[in-house]
């Protein structure tokens, strides 16, 4: 457990960023610091390895005050993870992630060894290891960088802002990531951002700072959502809190329907068929009494997006505008957020449901999920009946055939 | 690969041009090291630089290019104006005095400009013009037409050849050498030469007077000179062959200058090339070793003239100038210069009174 | 003129003897190595802690500046008639021109040792303090090694300027090939002061050129050009969930206009 006890940063000039904060960080946890920046997240999360030695009060590692441990010493047992990476550009990707074992007077061959299974464990791939940071994307830098906070297996890992530099794709994958590891090590993790998403998404507590360096709550992310501890946390936390602590509820059993599908190469001969349409009748269904909306999928049953038959006229090429790939999927394990997500980003209004593999199980449509969560608000004690569970734990982008253009 | 060759050409045009401003530098009249001499390749050195403040003759090839700056000097005050001083208006032709850029030529010019003025011939000064390829050029163009000048620099300039050694047969010789339009009237006994000098305690320990002298102990020590000195026939080439004395080494220092001075005091070398006016012979009882047969040529101070200018009141009156002159005068009114920072126009003037010519 | 300064230079007896071109030229990089050794002993510590802390960057640019400027040839009889005074006559003149090159060898490395610590990434610098590593540690593991092309860019400007000023030695009565520029000069041996001065460019260059190759191999691969070899064999491709659909895709609608 960490401690903070009645903490406070003064700076010269008398500026306070942080204001007599008292706190306990659980061990094991993933704990998250947000707010506005300003606020005295970093700062917070900087005393805990004495980067930062706070004005008033003490920091405690298990009871132990941080001031009284060699400050190299100590911060050689924490993990340190930065926004900008700091990557050292002079040593390779292996030699980086083996900094702090070396510091602590492992043998080079050995801290190397050890660095490689990091490698694997942050989700690199060997190659990368001989590797100039300056030869990585930013994704993988900040991969490399958890693998080196990781390194010398300290029980604290403090990650400052860490995901905010990358694009939003990399961001929500790190994310996923953070999430699967923290599962496996089971660290004490102190994370600081100020994006409210990331802190819900991550967090399995959130400590909100407001303006001025005080605490404005501490509190489980879905309690964070359902009841704010005043204004400033309710604003913060954003208006449409209501449908992001949908997040939090299991979506339960979906009512599935079977949407049309059409395999690749059948639209595209019936594209092609000049006319002579009566093999491709089931294609080009519009205006014959068939939905306007089928789903494309590939010979693996996969779905590959959505075939506007409305556009669909014999002899006239394929066109961009006829296939639709907009919309999220509903994977298994999934919130009813991103259920009702899948539903309204569709282009046929009907979210299409997969397997763990990716492949179609069917469609829902939004009505079906509001009537779920009709049912997880009245019947929430109850318990869930069993069926189908469908829904998706992250909610993956597939990039519209307009963007590839 | 491109890249490169571009890169060590402008490598190598740096380091050029690096040595390039030194050879400026060494042309320049601020530079304290400056060598003197200089005149054209052989002969003995005339332009001599004396005490810590003069600086040479600039040195040949580049101060031929680089020290023509024709800067007057005559701060204004008494003694040589830059404007005519004669208020009679004769019509006379006004006498340019010119001067080579250093010390002791621009105080002999301004000596021959106060006692000019003061017998009411106009005179202008543009002085410290340069080395004596340049002054003397402006001699032949009219732009000056009154110098100071030594004997033996001067007939150099003018015969390669000659072999004359002292006083008179230097002075006939430049009589004979001197183009159509110039002359030089009566020579000074104040004298500016090389000399071999040592110190005191040498003289003492070796029983030194003369150069010869030098010849049995020689062989253990340092000699030191300036590098035109170094190849000359009045240099250690001509030591061994009228003196029989060869010395161990060689070192090449400024001529006559403060490093000739202080290389002599430490024993950086033990003998030197040092000019006879230097104030630093008499301060630090340094010895002149003598040249009885002659072998630095006499380098008397002589006024260099256009014919035209030379009419018999500026003849007569440098004529009485050239008759007071000393070579201690010379070394003195350095020492004043050195010591006390003191205008150049106003010690010029202050010899000229006090010696009944003003 | 260029014939005659072949000629010069092709004399062999003008290579050897103790004023010989072999000679001399072994005096100049003497004097030069030694001047850029001390310069280089004195600005690296300087310019490194400078860098690290970040306290008294005004200093080094005044004191750069100013040393720039100064009259080389002035300072040098000066310091030659003090050393004269004050030190044994043997060492005397040596130590003041090796203080003279020195001086002027000492802003290049100062400042480029000042700018490449400062320049290090603040997240690397900050990352490395908070994994542990002592003040010393991360002056010496993370800036230094990351500053090292600049170093040597510093290190070869400053030998550029000690090898184009060691000429001023002959000045003091020492050897190098300023021997040649001064005797040719005051000899009216246009020649010989010409060949000097050519050899000092050679050196010039030569010395550059093997100063450049040594920083290019001292600098670690990450920091030079050569990681572009590396990108080449190992190209990084970003993959996104649905890259693949975005680059079969539009090869399907051209198939399906044929």
């Amino acid at each position: 457990m960490i401690s903070f006890r009645s903490v406070g940063k003064t700076y010269p000039g008398g500026t306070h960023a942080v204001a007599g904060i008292d706190l306990d960080i659980p061990t094991g946890k993933l704990t998250v610091f947000v707010g506005p920046s300003g606020c005295g997240k970093t700062t917070c999360l900087r005393m805990i390895n004495r980067m930062v030695e706070p004005s008033t009060g003490t920091v405690a590692i298990d009871g132990v005050d941080v001031h009284d441990t060699h400050a190299a010493q100590l911060r050689r047992g924490i993990g340190y993870v930065i926004q900008n990476v700091g990557l050292f550009p002079h040593r390779t990707v292996l030699d980086n992630i083996a900094t702090v074992p070396v510091l602590n007077g492992v043998g080079r061959r050995r801290a190397r060894a050890r660095a490689a299974e990091l490698l694997e464990r942050v989700g690199l791939s060997p190659e990368v290891a001989h590797r100039y940071p300056a030869q990585l994307s930013g994704g993988q830098q900040q991969r490399v960088g958890v693998a080196r906070a990781l390194a010398a297996d300290p029980p604290i890992l403090l990650m400052d802002e860490p995901f905010s530099a990358v694009d939003p794709v990399v961001r929500a994958q790190l994310q996923d990531e953070m999430v699967r590891l923290q599962a496996e090590l089971g660290k004490t993790v102190v994370f600081v951002t100020h994006d409210i998403d990331e802190a819900l998404h991550l967090g399995d507590l959130i400590v909100v700072f407001a303006p001025g360096g005080r605490i404005a709550q501490v509190a489980e992310p879905a309690t964070l959502l359902a009841a704010p501890a005043d204004d400033f946390v309710a604003d913060f936390v954003g208006h449409d809190r209501g449908y992001r602590a949908l997040s939090f509820a299991d979506a339960g059993p979906l009512p599935m329907a079977q949407a049309p599908t059409v395999d690749f190469e059948s639209a595209v001969a019936a594209a092609r068929s000049d006319g002579q349409v009566g093999d491709y009748d089931d294609v080009l269904g519009a205006g014959r009494g068939l939905p306007r909306w089928a789903l494309l999928v590939d010979d693996r049953g996969h779905p590959q997006g959505w075939l506007d038959r409305a556009g669909l006229v014999a002899g006239r090429p394929l066109s961009r505008d006829d296939i639709r790939l907009g919309g999220t999927l509903i994977r298994p394990g999934g919130s009813l957020r991103s259920a009702l997500d899948a539903s309204l980003s569709s282009p046929s209004g009907a979210g299409v449901a997969v397997d763990a593999d990716g492949r179609l199980i069917g469609t829902v449509s939004a009505q079906a999920v509001l009537a779920a969560i009709e049912r997880s608000r009245t019947a929430a004690a109850s318990p869930e009946a069993e069926g189908p569970v469908v829904g998706f734990a992250d909610s993956t982008t597939v990039r519209a055939l307009d963007e590839a253009r | 690969m491109k890249r490169t060759r571009i890169h060590i050409t402008t490598v190598a045009m740096a380091a050029l041009a690096g040595v390039g401003l030194l050879l400026a530098g060494c042309g320049s009249n601020a530079n304290p090291l400056n060598s003197s001499a200089g005149s054209s390749s052989s002969g003995s050195s005339g332009a001599q630089s004396s005490g810590s403040q003069s600086s040479g003759a600039g040195s040949g090839g580049a101060s031929s290019t680089a020290g023509g700056s024709e800067t007057s000097s005559g701060t204004g005050s008494t003694g040589a104006g830059q404007t005519s001083a004669g208020s009679t208006g004769t019509g006379q032709q006004p006498v340019v005095i010119g001067s080579a850029n250093f010390t002791e030529s621009e105080l002999i010019a301004d000596i021959y400009a106060a006692a000019l003025k003061a017998a009411g011939v106009p005179v202008t000064t543009h002085l410290n013009i340069g080395a004596r390829e340049v002054y003397l050029q402006a001699m032949h163009e009219g732009s000056i037409n009154l110098l100071p000048e030594y004997t033996g620099g001067l007939l150099a300039y003018y015969d390669k050849t000659s072999t004359a050694h002292s006083p008179t047969d230097v002075y006939a010789a430049l009589q004979k050498a001197l183009p159509a339009d110039l002359e030089v009237l009566k020579y000074s006994a104040a004298q500016d030469q090389d000399s071999v000098t040592v110190t005191k305690a040498t003289a003492d320990k070796y029983h030194l007077v003369s150069i010869g002298d030098l010849a049995p102990v020689a062989g253990q020590m340092t000699l030191g000179g300036s590098s035109e000195w170094q190849t000359r026939a009045d240099g250690p080439i001509g030591m061994t062959k009228l003196y029989g004395v060869t010395f161990k080494d060689y070192k090449v220092l400024d001529p006559g200058g403060p490093l000739s001075v202080k290389g002599l005091q430490t024993g950086l070398v033990q003998a030197t090339d040092i000019f006879t006016t230097n104030p630093a012979i008499e301060e630090d009882g340094f010895v002149v070793l003598k040249d009885p047969k002659n072998m630095f040529q006499a380098q008397n101070v002589v006024p260099l003239i256009a014919k035209s200018a030379a009419t018999p009141k500026v003849t007569s009156v440098l004529d009485a100038v050239s008759a007071k002159l000393t070579t201690a005068d010379l070394t003195d009114m350095q020492k004043t210069i050195n010591d006390t920072k003191a205008n150049v126009a106003d010690v010029a003037g202050k010899w000229v009174s006090q010696n009944g010519l003003g | 003129m260029i014939g005659d300064i072949w000629a010069w230079l092709t004399t062999s007896a003008h290579w050897t003897g103790a004023d010989g071109i072999w000679q001399r030229t072994l005096e100049h990089v003497e004097y030069t190595l030694i001047a850029v050794a001390v310069a280089a002993v004195i600005a690296l510590p300087i310019g490194a802690l400078i860098g690290h802390t970040g306290r008294g960057t005004g200093l080094v640019a005044g004191t750069a500046n100013a040393l720039r400027a100064l009259p080389s040839l002035g300072l040098l009889v000066m310091l030659a008639l003090w050393a004269l005074g004050h030190l044994p006559v043997g060492i005397a003149l040596q130590t003041a021109s090796i203080a003279v090159l020195a001086l002027l060898a000492i802003p290049p490395m100062l400042t480029s040792t000042y700018a490449g610590v400062a320049a290090v990434d603040p997240a690397a610098r900050d990352a490395a303090e908070g994994m542990g590593m002592s003040g010393g540690q991360v002056l010496l593991r993370v800036e230094l090694p990351i500053a090292v092309p600049l170093l040597f860019s510093g290190l070869r400007s400053a030998y550029l300027q000690a090898v184009a000023t060691a000429t001023i030695a002959a000045f003091v009565s020492l050897g190098g090939l300023g021997r040649y520029v001064i005797d040719g000069l005051a000899q009216h041996d246009y020649p010989k002061m010409a060949g000097g001065a050519l050899l000092v460019a050679v050196l010039a260059v030569v010395g550059d050129r093997i100063l450049a190759v040594v920083g290019h191999f001292a600098a670690s691969a990450g920091l030079t050009s050569r990681r572009r070899l590396w990108a080449k064999t190992a190209p990084y491709r970003s993959s996104y969930p649905a890259a693949s659909l975005s680059e079969t895709q539009p090869e399907v609608v051209n198939a399906a206009r044929q």
